[in-house]
C-alpha cells in the first residue's frame, strides 16, 4: 500500500496551488458549519443554565391570571389538602440605582423544599433563617455582585417603578459552573415576604412550582377555575422549542457551505483524476489493478480531508466566537434574554462537522476515481474520448436533474409543515440543478460564440470552454449554486425588510410610544399619569397597551391588550377578514385578533375560537380576523381592553400611545416630557421614527449572520472556481504555445485567457439567477413560512441579480490572473516541445 | 438539578458529605447563648397561667411542645410515638412588612413511630414558618400546627384551666397518627415553680411544665393498615433563651411513668469535658398530682450499657440505672427498641422505654421516654 500512499502524495505535492485551494475549500465547509454548530449548541446550553438555575425543572407549574394567584390558595393546599411537594415563587424586576441594571428579583421559600436531611450545619441554619427574618436581604452570585460594584456583604439601592428601595446582599449564591453564573447574573434571590415588599405584591405569588409528580396529579381535582397547572417543562425546553426554527435554519445555511465546499473537493479530484489518465493509463498497462488506481485516487481524497479538517476545526473554533455573539444577539433580540461568555465546544461537535466534511471528500472523489479505473487504457490516452463521453452524458444529466426536482416538488407536496423537509426539497432544488447546469452551460456558449463570432479570440475563447467540457462543466456549477445561494438569500432577506418596514408603517401610526423601563412594576402605569398624558395639549388621543404572557406547555401566549377606537383599529393590516365586520366582532362580542404566525402554529382561520385562561375558567374567543406582523414569530393574540377586564379583573397599563395633534412636535414633546414625569415614573418614551429605527436596527442584526454565512460561502466557491480554471489553463500549455508561435501576442494570450474566465464566470453568473429567484421562493413561501408562520411580499430588486453577475465575471477573472502570468511568462520552445 | 439544588447549595453552605447520614446540627448551636440580645430571658420564677401558657411564647428564642407516649393495640402490639413541634425565633422582633410571609418565628415538627413488635422505628421531619398561617401555636383554644401536622383542643364540657385534652394529627410519609389525649393530673411545675435551671449559673434556665400522664385512644396507619391503640403520653412545654452553657454538650432526659401512678422527671446537662460537673435535676410527681422537685444529691443515674448507631456511627448510653434511695427506690431503664435514633436535621435518640426495679422492697414496672442529645460526632 505504501507507494499508493506515496505517489498520492506525491501528485498532491506537485498540483501545490491546487491542492492549497482545495484544503482552503473543505476547510471552510468545515469551519462554517463547526462555527455554526458551536454557536448554536452554547446557546442551547446557556439556556439550559439559566433555566436550570432558577428551578426551572418543577414538575409542573401552578398558574394564575396576568397578577400571578392568591397565596391563600398555597396555604390552603399546604393545611387543609396536606399537599408537599410546592414551593411559592414571586418574580419580578427592578433596576439597580447606580449602574440602571435591570435586576431580576426572585422570592422563594427557602423552607419549602428543603430536605431535612440537607440541613447541614449552624452555619447553613443561619443563613437559611437570615433571607426569611430580614426581608430585605438577598442573595446572589460573586459574579452578580461584582457586576454591581458591590462587596458581599453589602447594600444595593434599587428602583422599582418609582419607589426607591435598599436590599441586603448577605450571602454569595455558590455556582459550580460558569454557563449557570451567567444564568445568574442578573438574579437577587430572596424570600418570599421580602420579594413580596419590595415588589409591592402583598398577597401574591407569581406561580407556584410543584415538584412532586404525584402531587401534581392530585393537584388538578383541586384547583379553582382560575387556576392553571401546566406541564413543568422545563423553561430551557420552552426556550428550545421557541428557537428551533431558527436554529433549523442556521444548520441548514451551514450545511450549505459543506454542498459548497464538496463541489470545490470533486471539482479538485475531476481535475486531478483527468489530468492523469495518461498517467492511469500507463500505470494499468504495467499491471497496477484498478483497486489499486482507486485506492491512489481515495488516499489522496482523503489527504485532501485531513488537512481541511485540521484548518477547518481550528478557523471554525476561532470563527465560532464572531458568530456566538450574532447568534446571541438575535436570541437576545428576538425571544428572551439571554448571555453567553464562551463557546462550548464538545467533541461530538467536532466529530459531526469533521465527519460529514470528510464523507463529502470522499463522497466527491468517488466518482471520479470510478470513472478513471473504469476506462480501458487505450482510451485513456485519448482526450477526445472523455470530451465526447462527457457531451454524451450531459442530456442524461439534465434528466436526471429534473426527476430530482420531481423529488423536490414531490417532497413538499406530502410534506405539510416540516420544515427539515422544507429545507430537503430547497437542497434538491440545488442537487436538480447543479446536473442541467453543464448542458445549459453548453447552449449558453454556442450562444455566446455566435455573438462573439466576428472576433478570433471570442471563438477561441468559447470554443477552448467548450472543448474542455469535462473539466469546466464543474468549476461553472460550482460557482452558479454558491452564487444562486446568494442571489436567493438576498431575494428573502430584502422582501422581507421591505414586508417589515410596510408592517412598522401601518402598525406604527401614532406618534410617541411610552413605556415602562427595565424597573417594571405589577402596577404599570398608574392612572394619574395617563390622565396627565392625556391632559397634555398637544395630545389628540391615547391608547393604551397590555402586553400578557400566558405560559402553555412548551410555549408561550402572548395576548395584547389593546383599547383602540375604530380609527386606530386599522393600524392592524388585516390578511383574513373584512375590517368592518372583524371590528364589530372586536369592538362588541370580544372577539380577537391573531397574528399570521399565531393562525399558521395553532391552524386557526377567521370563524375559528381558541381558548385562553380567564378568572373563571377556559374562555373561547372567536377569531375576527388574522393581521399581519412580524413581531413575534410566536404569535400574538389581541383583544380588547373593554372584554379583557371583564374575563381577567387586570387594569394594569404597560404602554400608552400618544396621537399628537397635527400642528404639534412630537420631539418637542418628548423633551418635555421625558426629564420630568416620565423619569421620575421610571417610563421610557420613543418617538413614532425612533421606534421604526430600532425595530429595523434588530431586523438587520438579524439577518446579520445570515449575510456572514452567505459572505463565506462566496468565499468558498470563489476558491472553487479560481482552483478550477488555474487547473484547466494550466494544462492547456500546449495550445497556448501554440497560439504564441503563430503569432498571437503575450498580451493577446493573456486577453484570451482572461477572457475566458470572465465568460465562465458570467456563464455561472446567468445560471445562478433562474436558481437563485427559485431558492429565494421556496425560503420565502416554503421555510419561512413554515419555520415563523408568516409571508412575505416577494421583493424583487434588480441589485441581486447585478451584483450576482458582476461578482460572478469578478471571480472569473481573478481566477484567470495566475494563469495567464504563467503562461504568457512560460517560452514558446518549451510548451512546443510536448507537441 | 431543581430548586432543591438552590435551596440545598445556596442556603446551606458546608456540603460535600455523606448524603445518607448528614453531619448533624449542632444542637448547642441551636440551643447556644450567642445573639440573645433583644430576647425575653427566663431568669426568674414566672405565674403560669392556663390555658393561655399552653400557647406560644414569641419574644423567648426557643420553645418547644413535646409529646410521648407509649401505647398497646388490641392485639398486644406495642408502639412508641413522638410528636414535637419546636418554635425557633429568628430574630427578637418580627419584621414590619407588607407581607404575610415574613416573620421571626420558623417552626420544625418531628415525628417519629417505634413499631416495638415489628422491630422498625420511623421518623419525618418537617420545617415551616410562622408566616401566612403555615405553622403556628395558640393557646385559646389550644391548637399548633406546622402545615397539615396538627395538634387541636378536643371540645370540652367544662371550662377549666387544668383540663387538657388534645387531638395529635399527623401524616408523614410512611405512618400516620390520629390520637385523643386527655390529662388526669394537674400540670406539674419544674424546678422552682416553673422556672428550671440549666445549670448551677444563674441566667441559664427555661419555663418548663408537664403533664405526666394522659391518657391516650387513637388509632395509627403503617401503610394500608391501621390499629386501634391505647395508652399513656407525656406532654412538656418548655420555652428559654438560651438553655445550654458552651461547656454544656448535650443531655440525658428520662420520663417515667411507673406502675403506682407517679411519675419521674430526670436531666442530665452533661459537661463536655468533667463528667462531675454534669448538672442533674429532676421532679417526682405523686398519684395526687403533687411535684416534688428532686436535687441532684436525691438521685443517681448509672449508665449500664451502650449502643453504637449502624446508620450514623454514634455511640449512645443504651441501659441505665438509677437511684433515688431517699424514695427507697432502684429502677433499670432499658430502650424497648435499639435504634430510635432520630437522624433528622439535628440528631438525637428519643425513644420508648421499659421499666423495673424495686420499690422499698418490692418490684415495680413502668414505662417511659428517654431523650439522649449531643452524642452526634461534630457536636
Amino acid at each position: 500500500m505504501m507507494p499508493f500512499v506515496r505517489m498520492a502524495l506525491r501528485s498532491l505535492a506537485r498540483r501545490w496551488p491546487q491542492t492549497i485551494l482545495s484544503v482552503i475549500g473543505i476547510g471552510l465547509g468545515i469551519a462554517v458549519m463547526l462555527a455554526i454548530d458551536i454557536s448554536n449548541d452554547s446557546a442551547r446550553r446557556a439556556f439550559e443554565f439559566a433555566s436550570e438555575g432558577m428551578g426551572g425543572q418543577a414538575e409542573a407549574i401552578i398558574l394564575g391570571g396576568p397578577r400571578g394567584l392568591d397565596e391563600d390558595f398555597y396555604r390552603q393546599l399546604r393545611l387543609r389538602h396536606g399537599v408537599r411537594g410546592i414551593s411559592p415563587v414571586v418574580e419580578g424586576w427592578a433596576e439597580e440605582s447606580a449602574t440602571g441594571i435591570a435586576l431580576k428579583i426572585v422570592g422563594i421559600d427557602p423552607l419549602a423544599l428543603s430536605q431535612p436531611t440537607r440541613q447541614q450545619d449552624a452555619r447553613g441554619w443561619s443563613a437559611l433563617t437570615e433571607l426569611v427574618a430580614r426581608p430585605e436581604s438577598a442573595l446572589m452570585t460573586a459574579d452578580a455582585a461584582r457586576t454591581l460594584g458591590i462587596e458581599i456583604p453589602g447594600d444595593l439601592e434599587l428602583r422599582v417603578g418609582n419607589r426607591r428601595a435598599r436590599i441586603a446582599v448577605v450571602g454569595a449564591l455558590p455556582v459550580q459552573h460558569e454557563a449557570r453564573a451567567n444564568a445568574l447574573r442578573n438574579v437577587a434571590v430572596m424570600d418570599v415576604g421580602g420579594a413580596q415588599t419590595l415588589l409591592a405584591m402583598p398577597g401574591r405569588l407569581s406561580r407556584i412550582e410543584v415538584h412532586d409528580a404525584n402531587d401534581s396529579r392530585r393537584l388538578t381535582a383541586l384547583l379553582p377555575p382560575s387556576l392553571r397547572l401546566v406541564p413543568g417543562l422545563s423553561q430551557a425546553q420552552t426556550m428550545r422549542q421557541m428557537t428551533r426554527s431558527f436554529r433549523i435554519n442556521l444548520t441548514a445555511l451551514s450545511l450549505l457551505a459543506v454542498v459548497i465546499g464538496a463541489f470545490l473537493v470533486y471539482n479538485t479530484m475531476v481535475i486531478s483524476v483527468l489530468q492523469r489518465r495518461e498517467q492511469i493509463a500507463t500505470l494499468r498497462t504495467l499491471g497496477v489493478t484498478r483497486p489499486e488506481i482507486l485506492a491512489t485516487i481515495m488516499i489522496e481524497a482523503l489527504a485532501l480531508a485531513a488537512a481541511g479538517m485540521v484548518f477547518g476545526t481550528l478557523f471554525g473554533v476561532w470563527l465560532s466566537h464572531a458568530l456566538l455573539q450574532l447568534v446571541t444577539r438575535t436570541i437576545n433580540d428576538l425571544y428572551f434574554s439571554l448571555q453567553v461568555t464562551a463557546p462550548a465546544i464538545s467533541n461530538w461537535t467536532l466529530a459531526k462537522s469533521n465527519a460529514v466534511g470528510v464523507l463529502a471528500a470522499l463522497g466527491a472523489a468517488a466518482a471520479p476515481a470510478w470513472e478513471a479505473t473504469r476506462v480501458s487504457p487505450r482510451l485513456a490516452f485519448c482526450r477526445s474520448h472523455l470530451e465526447s463521453t462527457t457531451r454524451s452524458w450531459l442530456g442524461r444529466w439534465a434528466a436526471a436533474g429534473l426527476v430530482v426536482w420531481a423529488v423536490a416538488a414531490a417532497i413538499l407536496w406530502v410534506s405539510d409543515r416540516s420544515i427539515v423537509a422544507g429545507f430537503a426539497a430547497l437542497f434538491c432544488l440545488i442537487a436538480g440543478f447543479a446536473l442541467t447546469v453543464p448542458m445549459s452551460m453548453v447552449s449558453l456558449m454556442r450562444g455566446m460564440r455566435r455573438l462573439l463570432s466576428d472576433s478570433p479570440y471570442g471563438r477561441i475563447a468559447t470554443g477552448g470552454i467548450l472543448a474542455s467540457l469535462s473539466r469546466t462543466h464543474v468549476a461553472v456549477t460550482a460557482l452558479a449554486v454558491a452564487l444562486s445561494a446568494t442571489v436567493g438569500v438576498g431575494i428573502m432577506i430584502g422582501s422581507f425588510r421591505t414586508s417589515v418596514n410596510t408592517w412598522l408603517g401601518s402598525y406604527l401610526r401614532a406618534d410617541i410610544y411610552v413605556s415602562q423601563g427595565t424597573g417594571r412594576t405589577n402596577d404599570g402605569i398608574t392612572p394619574a399619569i395617563i390622565a396627565a398624558l392625556r391632559k397634555e395639549p398637544a395630545v389628540r388621543a391615547v391608547t393604551t397597551g397590555r402586553w400578557v404572557r400566558f405560559t402553555e406547555p412548551g410555549r408561550i401566549l402572548r395576548l395584547f391588550v389593546v383599547d383602540v377606537d375604530r380609527y386606530s383599529f386599522e393600524n392592524f393590516q388585516l390578511r383574513k377578514g373584512e375590517v368592518t365586520q372583524a371590528w364589530q366582532r372586536f369592538n362588541e362580542r370580544g372577539a380577537v385578533l391573531v397574528s399570521e404566525a399565531f393562525a399558521y402554529h395553532r391552524g386557526l382561520s377567521v370563524g375559528d375560537s381558541m381558548s385562553l385562561p380567564t378568572r373563571s375558567g377556559t374562555g373561547r374567543f372567536e377569531v375576527a380576523a388574522v393581521f399581519r406582523d412580524y413581531g413575534s414569530d410566536q404569535g400574538t393574540v389581541v383583544m380588547h381592553r373593554r372584554h379583557y377586564e371583564r374575563h381577567w379583573d387586570d387594569p394594569v397599563v404597560d404602554s400608552v400611545a400618544l396621537y399628537l395633534r397635527p400642528d404639534a412636535d412630537s420631539q418637542a414633546l418628548l423633551a418635555h416630557l421625558e426629564p420630568g414625569m416620565l423619569k421620575q415614573s421610571g417610563l421610557q418614551a420613543r418617538s413614532n421614527r425612533a421606534l421604526r429605527e430600532l425595530s429595523l436596527a434588530i431586523f438587520d442584526r438579524t439577518f446579520a449572520i445570515t449575510g456572514v454565512l452567505r459572505l463565506l460561502t462566496v468565499i468558498i466557491a470563489v476558491v472553487a472556481i479560481v482552483s478550477a480554471l488555474a487547473a484547466i489553463q494550466l494544462e492547456r500549455a500546449r495550445e497556448f504555445a501554440m497560439l504564441r508561435a503563430t503569432g498571437v501576442t503575450r498580451r493577446g494570450l493573456a486577453g484570451l485567457l482572461m477572457g475566458e474566465g470572465a465568460l465562465m464566470g458570467l456563464a455561472a453568473g446567468i445560471l445562478s439567477l433562474p436558481l437563485g429567484l427559485m431558492m429565494s421562493m421556496v425560503l420565502i413561501s416554503v421555510i419561512n413560512r413554515r419555520s415563523f408562520g408568516w409571508t412575505i411580499d416577494m421583493a424583487l430588486s434588480p441589485e441581486h441579480f447585478l451584483t450576482a453577475l458582476l461578482l460572478s465575471v469578478a471571480a472569473g477573472l481573478v481566477a484567470a490572473v495566475y494563469p495567464a502570468l504563467r503562461m504568457t511568462s512560460a517560452l514558446t520552445a518549451e510548451g512546443l516541445r510536448h507537441e | 438539578m431543581n430548586k432543591r439544588w438552590l435551596v440545598a447549595t445556596a442556603l446551606i453552605a458546608a456540603c460535600g458529605s455523606d448524603p445518607q447520614v448528614p453531619p448533624a446540627l449542632s444542637v448547642s448551636a441551636m440551643l447556644g447563648g450567642d445573639s440573645t440580645a433583644g430576647y425575653a430571658r427566663a431568669t426568674r420564677p414566672r405565674r403560669f397561667e392556663f390555658p393561655r401558657d399552653h400557647g406560644a411564647h414569641p419574644r423567648y428564642k426557643h420553645e418547644w411542645w413535646y409529646f410521648t407516649g407509649n401505647l398497646i393495640a388490641g392485639d398486644g402490639r406495642r408502639y412508641g410515638y413522638q410528636f414535637t413541634l419546636f418554635r425557633h425565633a429568628v430574630a427578637p422582633q418580627p419584621p414590619t412588612t407588607v407581607s404575610r410571609w415574613s416573620t421571626n418565628q420558623l417552626y420544625l415538627a418531628h415525628v417519629a413511630l417505634a413499631d416495638i413488635s415489628a422491630g422498625r422505628f420511623r421518623y419525618d421531619e418537617r420545617f415551616s414558618r410562622g408566616g401566612l398561617g403555615l405553622a403556628g401555636v395558640t393557646a385559646q383554644p389550644f391548637r399548633a400546627w406546622l402545615e397539615d401536622w396538627q395538634i387541636d383542643e378536643l371540645p370540652s364540657q367544662q371550662q377549666c384551666g387544668q383540663c387538657f385534652r388534645v387531638r395529635i394529627l399527623a401524616s408523614a410519609r410512611t405512618f400516620a397518627l390520629d390520637l385523643s389525649l386527655q390529662n388526669s393530673k394537674p400540670p406539674g411545675l419544674h424546678g422552682n415553680n416553673g422556672l428550671s435551671a440549666k445549670s448551677r449559673t444563674a441566667g441559664n434556665a427555661s419555663y418548663y411544665y408537664s403533664h405526666t400522664r394522659l391518657d391516650t385512644r387513637g388509632t395509627i396507619r403503617q401503610g394500608g393498615n391501621s390499629s386501634t391503640v391505647r395508652g399513656s403520653s407525656w406532654f412538656d412545654h418548655e420555652w428559654s433563651t438560651s438553655a445550654l452553657e458552651q461547656e454544656q454538650s448535650g443531655w440525658d432526659w428520662f420520663a417515667i411513668q411507673l406502675e403506682d401512678a407517679t411519675e419521674i422527671m430526670l436531666y442530665r446537662l452533661r459537661h463536655r469535658g468533667d463528667s462531675s460537673l454534669d448538672y442533674l435535676y429532676g421532679s417526682y410527681i405523686d398519684a395526687e398530682g403533687s411535684l416534688t422537685p428532686l436535687d441532684e444529691d436525691e438521685f443517681a443515674i448509672r449508665v449500664d450499657g451502650r449502643w453504637r448507631s449502624p446508620r450514623s456511627g454514634t455511640v449512645y448510653p443504651a441501659a441505665w440505672r438509677i437511684n433515688l434511695p431517699q424514695r427507697g427506690m432502684t429502677l433499670t431503664v432499658r430502650p424497648r427498641l435499639a435504634d430510635q435514633e432520630m437522624l433528622t436535621s439535628f440528631r438525637y435518640w428519643e425513644g420508648a422505654v421499659e421499666i423495673s426495679g424495686k420499690r422499698h422492697g418490692t418490684a415495680i414496672a413502668g414505662e417511659g421516654y428517654v431523650e439522649l442529645t449531643g452524642y452526634a460526632s461534630g457536636n
